[in-house]
């Protein structure tokens, strides 16, 4: 009767490891060159383990390796990041409609992108604007809302709505001053895309992503306490200030370097949570893997939707809001009475 | 059990308690009455250090509290919210399980020990079969209980609530006093914070009056809960009759 649930739960999270694994196979294959199963895995043994057993041709390996995994792993990354920040924020802010951006991060690393696009010779690189601008906006919203050893949710809320609206006037001010290239750029660059992305992008995002969602998942019980309010944490031996300050830090920390990297995809961080919560509960311990998971399978499926629905590529921001809205709604409506 | 020396405390300029001195026996039910305003959350809050007290100005079971963590202290009290609305679906277990936090030992920590204490706890209370239920599709009374079971999950000495039966209807604010009553009779001590004068007459031990940040009396129900301490407690006059064997407490004029 106790863990009759759990292994339920356990199941979910297995099958989704699953999928993803099958989901990444099936994406590197397909494109506007279909990449035959054989050659695709020889090519990706080949270069793992040197170890080959068919005679591919270069422009396939080329495709595979070089255009086709980097972009296919950092959709991976952005899904898991994506989704365990929107899991961490609503759990923290108590209020399942929070999505990442909530403390001005979109905005901040759009400010961010838009300055090393218009202004070049400042150049340290766009993805590093975009992720100092995105950390700014964090560090301004936190200290913002801090008054007298609290951090109140509504304060946090409204300082990250302040702090949100003031960058996107700045980006507006630079898309005023920006010409017709500089413009286009920065819209396809709000739109979000995976189609910058090299190996390098993928190691170091990799990286950061990996660790804090092992850190979040060792700390996930104490993000249960967080859910039920500043007081009742107090009451069970749980500092709401510091962890408070641990996850939102985390949270952001990785949706920053994801934005700075890939540009702003939106929906993914608010619908993935809703989706894992109705397969799990709201156990942290179980939802931060599934929905990590789920949001890698959505991010990659929509990624290799962005590269095959038209002639020229399409950013995927637009694919993951036309799916995910209604899919979202029809979820909510069908389902809701159970769940909230 | 709780002992309050010279604890005064203040919200910037304004003054919420004022050289408050207590002590609350150990096992008993104390109820924890005085206006809106009157420094009675204050008060809880001071005691469960959400709010900086001094040195030596409230011990709990001997200890200062000043001098141990909010972890330490999460094993002497457990603390009951008036609001527990909950944003998510939670289960009865999961929330119950939270109980044991402050027991945890390693980094997920919960054993099969902290599942056999929920589920006793939850037998004691005889809401056992609503483990698997969805919080939010509980009652009031439910929920209610729940909450109970989660503080008596944390197995402290001594558990705090803070106007545990304002939402509930008339026979489910009798049950939870009964259950209470239930709870301090095992040798918990327990601080009730209420609104209701009949409640504290008939299921009390202990009654502590708070008016203006001080402490108008405090001691045995039957001794010193008397006409003139309610009036005033609330400048109004009310009058105590005895129907049967038991007092009740009702209002001069109803006008």
């Amino acid at each position: 009767m106790i863990f009759k649930n759990n292994i339920r739960k356990k199941f979910f999270i297995y099958f989704l490891l699953i999928l993803l694994f099958i989901t990444v196979s099936v994406s590197l294959m397909i494109g506007s060159y279909m990449v035959s199963f054989t050659d695709t895995l020889s090519i990706v043994l080949n270069k793992l383990f040197s170890f080959t057993f068919s005679n591919y041709s270069d422009t396939y390996e080329v495709i595979v390796w070089d255009i086709r995994a980097p972009r296919i792993l950092m959709a991976v990354f952005t899904g898991i990041a994506l989704s365990i920040a929107g899991v961490i924020y609503q759990s923290i802010f108590r209020n399942p409609i929070v999505e990442p951006y909530i403390l001005g991060v979109s905005s901040g690393a759009a400010f961010g992108a838009s300055l090393g696009i218009v202004y070049p010779f400042f150049s340290v690189g766009v993805k590093l604007f975009a992720f100092v601008f995105a950390m700014l906006s964090l560090i301004i919203s936190y200290s913002l809302a801090y008054r007298r050893d609290r951090t109140p949710i509504v304060s946090l809320i409204l300082s990250g709505i302040i702090i949100g609206s003031i960058f996107t006037a700045l980006v507006s001010i630079l898309k005023y001053l920006s010409d017709d290239t500089e413009l286009r750029e920065i819209v396809f660059w709000m739109m979000g895309g995976m189609y910058y992305s090299s190996w390098n992008d993928v190691f170091i995002n990799g990286i950061a992503v990996v660790a804090i969602f092992l850190l979040m998942w060792l700390l996930s019980w104490k993000l249960n306490i967080l859910s039920m309010g500043d007081d009742t944490a107090r009451s069970l031996g749980v500092s709401p200030e510091l962890y408070k300050a641990i996850f939102i830090t985390s949270a952001t920390f990785i949706t920053a370097m994801i934005v700075s990297t890939v540009g702003i995809i939106a929906w993914v961080g608010l619908m993935i949570p809703h989706m894992a919560r109705m397969l799990v509960g709201a156990d942290n311990r179980y939802l931060l893997p599934t929905a990590g998971l789920l949001g890698a399978v959505y991010i990659v499926i929509c990624d290799t939707l962005a590269r095959m629905v038209m002639e020229s590529e399409i950013p995927i921001g637009i694919i993951t809001s036309i799916i995910g809205a209604p899919f979202l709604l029809w979820l909510l409506r069908s389902k809701s009475e159970k769940v909230y | 059990m709780i002992e309050i020396k010279n604890l005064s405390f203040s919200y910037g300029e304004k003054k919420v308690l004022d050289n408050i001195s207590l002590s609350m026996e150990k096992g008993k039910l104390h109820g924890l009455l005085g206006r809106n305003g009157s420094g009675k959350s204050t008060l809880f809050k001071c005691c469960l250090k959400f709010l900086k007290v001094g040195d030596n100005n409230i011990l709990v079971s001997d200890i200062d509290i000043q001098n141990i963590s909010i972890k330490d202290l999460s094993k002497l009290i457990a603390y009951l919210p008036q609001d527990h609305e909950q944003s998510f679906l939670w289960k009865v277990k999961e929330i119950v399980l939270m109980g044991r936090t402050p027991h945890m030992k390693g980094v997920f920590g919960l054993d099969k020990d902290d599942y056999n204490i929920i589920y006793s706890k939850l037998e004691l209370l005889d809401i056992l079969d609503l483990a698997e239920v969805s919080f939010n599709e509980l009652s009031g009374g439910q929920k209610q209980l729940v909450m109970i079971a989660r503080a008596l999950a944390q197995e402290t000495p001594i558990i705090f609530l803070d106007e545990p039966t304002s939402a509930l209807d008339f026979s489910n604010q009798l049950m939870i006093w009964r259950m209470l009553k239930r709870i301090s009779d095992t040798g918990i001590t327990i601080v009730v914070c209420t609104h209701d004068p009949n409640h504290i007459l008939w299921y009390c031990d202990n009654v502590i009056a708070i008016d203006n940040g001080t402490i108008l009396a405090a001691g045995d129900t039957a001794t010193i809960l008397n006409e003139k301490l309610l009036y005033d407690i609330y400048k109004n006059k009310y009058r105590i009759e005895t129907i049967g064997d038991q007092k009740i407490i009702y209002p001069e004029s109803f006008l």
